[in-house]
């Protein structure tokens, strides 16, 4: 009787096992337990909201007024190199007129997100941030940092969601060589902390030590054109069919603050 | 063995367990870091007389499943095929003194680890950090703290 005891909770645990590594059945479970358990990530974040608001409090108005000027200027910066980006897109779309082309940039929209001190398992690379479905957040969503992608939306609840990091080996991400096109798969690795490898590129081709891989656009999963990482090793095997390049992320992981992110406008 | 309501102690160290669990450290620390729903569960199957063992185990694993973002299942068949070691070393655990404990905690907690690792290796492939294997031994170095503290809970 006590085996059977053992036993059932056993079978049950590798039957969820298979049912969630293989299909999708229980997802919404596991997005309503986790909502349920999400007070558990607000007391969790809750010193970093204490600190957040003793330094707020702590500011004065002369370091807020330098602040702010030294933000309006950086905007203006922006502003004036979005303007080339804008010139560039007109260019970009008459030019795909003239080759009656079916191509076009699309347009994207964006949501700022925070990340919390929250950590998850110690198998999976993950971080938490403070956006969930009220927010329009949604599972499968790009994430990019300042500087390059972060990896995608995972999980959502309606305060918090999950993002998986491009550098966690579940995370596969079809990428391109900027400088000649050449079309891979990026892969995380586990046992290098902040390493990616780029599948499924074969051996004669062009790559370079310091050549940037950014986003395809391949599956419509994720938009195109976002940074991704810089070739920092090739291994040519001549027994083996591809090369195995190693990728340094551009987005730094360790220092991530605020993210966004990015869905394209119809989505 | 304490009679006096157990599940009101199982409420609140898993409560703490799952925050403990939470607080975010850097990666290497986070990848060692003790199985803490682990030994606050052992405490209370040692502390306490209770018969649900392996039905607690399994709501507990899939809860650390759930909060964790893992496959669903893994650590609930981890805690409860640790968890039933320790069931069945029960008596001798209550018993022994403290270094004894720290070695059964460490025994329970590379089972723990080996049932982890092998669900992952079996979805997932042989990719994880090795500094992994260093849990089982935080798990026995801070189990003195974590019955000192747990002992003041239930009181």
């Amino acid at each position: 009787m006590r085996l059977f005891k053992l036993l059932v909770p056993i079978l049950i645990s590798i039957i969820l096992i298979v049912l969630d590594a293989r299909f999708s059945y229980l997802d919404s479970f596991k997005r309503f337990t986790l909502t349920l358990l999400s007070p558990v990530y607000f007391v969790v974040d809750l010193p970093s909201h204490i600190v957040d608001w003793v330094n707020d409090q702590g500011t004065d108005k002369a370091q807020l007024v330098s602040e702010n000027k030294y933000l309006e200027g950086k905007q203006i910066e922006l502003k004036a190199r979005l303007q080339t980006y804008n010139n560039l897109v007109l260019e970009n779309q008459k030019l795909t007129q003239l080759l009656d082309a079916t191509y076009t940039i699309p347009e994207h929209q964006i949501i700022l997100a925070h990340v919390k001190s929250i950590s998850q398992s110690r198998l999976k690379k993950q971080v938490i941030i403070n956006k969930g479905s009220k927010n329009g957040v949604h599972n499968t969503q790009l994430v990019v940092g300042s500087d390059g992608v972060v990896g995608k939306v995972t999980q959502v609840t309606p305060l918090y969601s999950t993002v998986l990091l491009i550098t966690d080996p579940t995370q596969h991400m079809p990428v391109k060589n900027v400088r000649n096109g050449i079309r891979g798969i990026t892969k995380g690795l586990a046992t290098n902390e902040s390493g990616m490898i780029v599948e499924f590129i074969p051996l004669n081709s062009d790559v370079k030590l310091g050549d940037i891989f950014v986003t395809s656009g391949i599956g419509t999963t994720y938009p195109p054109g976002y940074l991704v990482g810089e070739v920092s090793k090739i291994n040519k095997s001549p027994n083996e069919a591809f090369l195995t390049i190693t990728l340094k992320p551009i987005q730094n992981m360790d220092k991530l603050e605020f993210i966004l992110i990015v869905s394209q406008k119809n989505d | 063995m304490t009679k006096n309501n157990p599940l009101l102690l199982l409420t609140k160290m898993t409560i703490i367990a799952l925050i403990i669990g939470a607080i975010s450290l850097p990666s290497i620390l986070e990848t060692i870091s003790p199985f803490w729903m682990l030994i606050f569960f052992i405490y209370w199957i040692i502390y306490t007389d209770t018969k649900m063992v392996y039905l607690f185990a399994f709501i507990l694993g899939l809860l650390t499943d759930i909060l964790q973002g893992s496959i669903l299942g893994q650590n609930a068949l981890a805690l409860l095929i640790s968890s039933a070691f320790i069931f069945n070393v029960k008596k001798s655990f209550y018993v022994s003194n403290l270094t004894t404990q720290q070695v059964y905690i460490f025994i329970a907690s590379l089972i723990y680890l080996i049932a982890l690792i092998s669900i992952h290796i079996a979805i997932q492939g042989f990719d994880f950090s090795w500094f992994i294997i260093l849990s089982p031994f935080t798990s026995s170095i801070i189990w003195p703290l974590v019955r000192l503290l747990l002992a003041k809970l239930k009181h």
